[in-house]
């Protein structure tokens, strides 16, 4: 769809096509939808905001902590719920979105029945426990449900719960979970899951191959490991910031194999591009820079332009011999 | 999308073209010069890095631009020129239009910097000569990243002039229509895409900036003009939230038409009973009714950017909504909860009225 949006405005921006044509020829390329395509959308759409809207409408009620409504029928009420969410799940087609909403629903709503659990009994639990249990409970139906969105919010679940397990024992061990500590746990994080996500997406699981959820997985893990290139350029020279210096090589050259020959994706193409020019700057400016120099500043200014400027030609030469 | 519609390529394509008497001649070369939006946003990221060293250098080794009104006017004047002439003689160059971009981006800073130290800040006149000056660089630099950046400062120049003059709460009711202005008719967005896709994508992002303001009450808090009066404090907010409304009605009735579905008939007047429910939720959690109109004009214009900056705000204004102070969060599970109730019913309703020939619905959201 994109792909035909991009030839036909080409066309038209070439004086190809004649102006009373335009949208037909948008509509006979598929660009722009028909009455079936908005019939499908806003079935979908409907359901998806419907689903999400119930499961966050029950995670606000019992986030006001209402207190004229008993805890046995709090308990009762998201209980219900979940089970009501499951039957539903058993009695559609697991295949098709119904299915997979009713799924979503319980997860979403396991995360309120804990936190009932911890507002009711003050367990003395930490935040981060909530979150663990939460992801461990809902593991299960993750794994049915085959649909890419439910991944990632597990996975950010489980970022959440890693977080939150650094803030609390921040204090207690200092060391392990200084910042620079917690950017490599979420870097080791975020990229197995990549490497794992796009195993899976290539050895046939079709439903993991959605760009999109990738390329918010990729862009984390590049921005993760950006931020780890440049704590090792601010910082000074030690044994963690050469980890960090191969670990980013690695990662750049890794992605640039993959996504140029493998799975050749731009928007990853263009985010190490991106990365590039940062690190670069970077390095010029702790280099060049000092109070009294400006004409340090138009130097990178000028490094910095250039280098965009070729990572734009090139990628522009990429996109070109993938439309040819 | 039909199968057969994506298994297509160039070629192919072409042809159905000429078979539908559409098109005309040979297939045509692939255009090289054409950037896809991975590229932009990659260089419009690094414009911006090197509009900040550039700055730096300004303020480094020209310190008397910084000291006085004037020298900052005329040399943020004479950096817009520059841009100006790089773009037009240069524009398939990929190294002078960056290097444009950059200038033209640190000359704008100190032109707006210029300004400021002209005059008092907060006054209207200030902030008209902010949007003619973005306005101009909009209609006179025909560089896409450049036209999205200049139309989203003239944008938020707009908002700031509006709250100026004391009109609170209808910038985004004007951006809103503007977007939609836009994006529903192919004559803009497709036949003159050059000047008007990038004048769309920055007012979505201004738009996006707004109502994420709109939602925490920025907007009141921090603006707040001597020119306010009551009557605007009251109603200037249902007047931006009845525009949106408005906006939204006349882009569902547009939409509806490009499906020569006449609003009167079954079908259209389903569509105009969800956007008014919208618009009533829309008053209890802001920003919705907009996110949705994104999502929409997303879909009608097979715009997969649209549609995914349209999801993710859906997503950050019911998120955020949980910190809006207004309500409480009883008032607001409860809308939420008739509103997911609504669209669930609505779906079964469409599923009995309007049901598809063969159910084939995708594996995924």
């Amino acid at each position: 769809m994109h792909q035909h949006r991009t030839e036909i405005l080409d066309w038209i921006a070439q004086g190809r096509l004649r102006p009373e044509n335009w949208a037909t020829a948008l509509r006979l390329a598929g660009t722009t939808p028909d009455t079936r395509d908005w019939r499908k959308f806003l079935d979908q759409l409907m359901l998806w905001l419907g689903t999400t809207f119930c499961a966050v409408a029950v995670i606000f009620f019992f986030a006001y902590n209402w207190t004229e409504m008993g805890r046995f029928a709090k308990f009762g009420l998201v209980e219900i719920l979940i089970v009501g969410g499951l039957a539903m799940y058993c009695r559609l087609d697991a295949e098709r979105p119904a299915g997979k909403a009713t799924l979503l629903l319980a997860t979403l709503l396991v995360g309120a029945l804990l936190a009932l659990v911890g507002q009711t009994y003050q367990t003395g639990a930490d935040t981060y426990e909530l979150f663990g249990v939460w992801a461990s409970a809902v593991l299960v139906w993750v794994l049915i449900a085959r649909l890419g969105a439910l991944w990632l919010l597990w996975l950010a679940l489980v970022n959440l719960a890693v977080y939150l397990y650094s803030q609390t024992f921040g204090g207690l061990w200092g060391m392990l979970f200084r910042t620079e500590e917690q950017i490599w746990t979420f870097f080791i994080l975020n990229t197995g899951a990549l490497v794992i996500w796009e195993a899976a997406a290539r050895s046939g699981a079709t439903w993991l191959n959605e760009r999109w959820s990738l390329r918010i997985l990729g862009t984390v893990s590049g921005a993760l490991v950006t931020m780890l290139m440049l704590w090792a350029l601010f910082d000074a020279p030690n044994d963690r910031s050469t980890y960090a210096t191969a670990a980013y090589v690695g990662w750049m050259l890794m992605a640039y194999l993959y996504y140029r020959h493998v799975v050749p994706d731009l928007f990853m193409l263009a985010g190490g591009v991106l990365s590039g020019v940062i690190v670069i700057t970077s390095f010029l400016a702790i280099h060049i820079l000092d109070r009294r120099s400006a004409g340090g500043f138009l130097l990178i200014g000028l490094v910095v332009i250039g280098l965009s400027a070729a990572g734009g030609v090139w990628l522009k030469s990429v996109a070109s011999g993938e439309r040819a | 999308m039909s199968s057969h519609q994506q298994s297509m390529d160039r070629a192919q394509l072409w042809k159905q073209l000429q078979l539908h008497g559409l098109a005309e001649g040979d297939l045509p070369p692939v255009h090289a010069g054409t950037s896809s939006w991975h590229i932009r946003l990659m260089q419009s990221i690094a414009g911006w890095i090197g509009a900040m060293f550039l700055l730096g250098f300004v303020g480094m080794g020209l310190a008397f631009v910084i000291d006085s009104a004037v020298a900052a006017l005329v040399v943020g004047a004479i950096g817009c020129l520059a841009a100006y002439a790089i773009f037009r003689v240069a524009r398939d160059n990929d190294f002078a239009t960056q290097f444009g971009l950059a200038i033209s981006l640190a000359a704008q800073a100190v032109f707006v910097f210029g300004l400021f130290k002209q005059f008092e800040f907060g006054t209207s006149a200030l902030y008209v000569l902010v949007l003619v000056f973005e306005v101009t660089l909009v209609l006179l630099v025909s560089n896409f990243i450049h036209r999205v950046l200049t139309t989203v400062i003239a944008s938020l120049a707009l908002w700031y002039l509006l709250n100026s003059l004391g009109l609170y709460g209808i910038a985004s009711g004007l951006l809103t229509g503007g977007l939609a202005w836009v994006w529903l008719d192919e004559r803009r967005w497709a036949g003159n895409g050059a000047l008007w896709r990038p004048i769309g994508y920055g007012t979505l992002l201004a738009l996006l900036q707004l109502e994420n303001m709109r939602l925490f009450g920025w907007g009141m808090r921090l603006w707040s003009s001597t020119k306010a009066n009551d009557w605007w404090m009251h109603y200037g907010w249902w007047i931006g939230t009845a525009l949106t409304t408005a906006v939204l009605l006349w882009s569902a009735i547009r939409m509806l038409a490009q499906q020569d579905i006449a609003a009167n008939s079954k079908a259209g007047l389903a569509a105009v009973g969800a956007v008014l429910l919208l618009s009533v939720l829309s008053l209890k959690a802001p920003g919705i009714a907009t996110a949705v109109l994104m999502l929409l004009l997303g879909f009608t214009t097979g715009n997969r950017i649209l549609m995914g900056v349209g999801l993710m705000a859906l997503l950050a204004f019911v998120s955020r909504y949980y910190y809006y102070m207004q309500t409480t969060l009883l008032v607001k599970s409860a809308v939420l909860a008739v509103s997911g109730g609504l669209l669930l019913s609505a779906r079964l309703v469409l599923h009995r009225v309007f049901p598809m020939a063969t159910e084939t619905e995708a594996s995924h959201a």
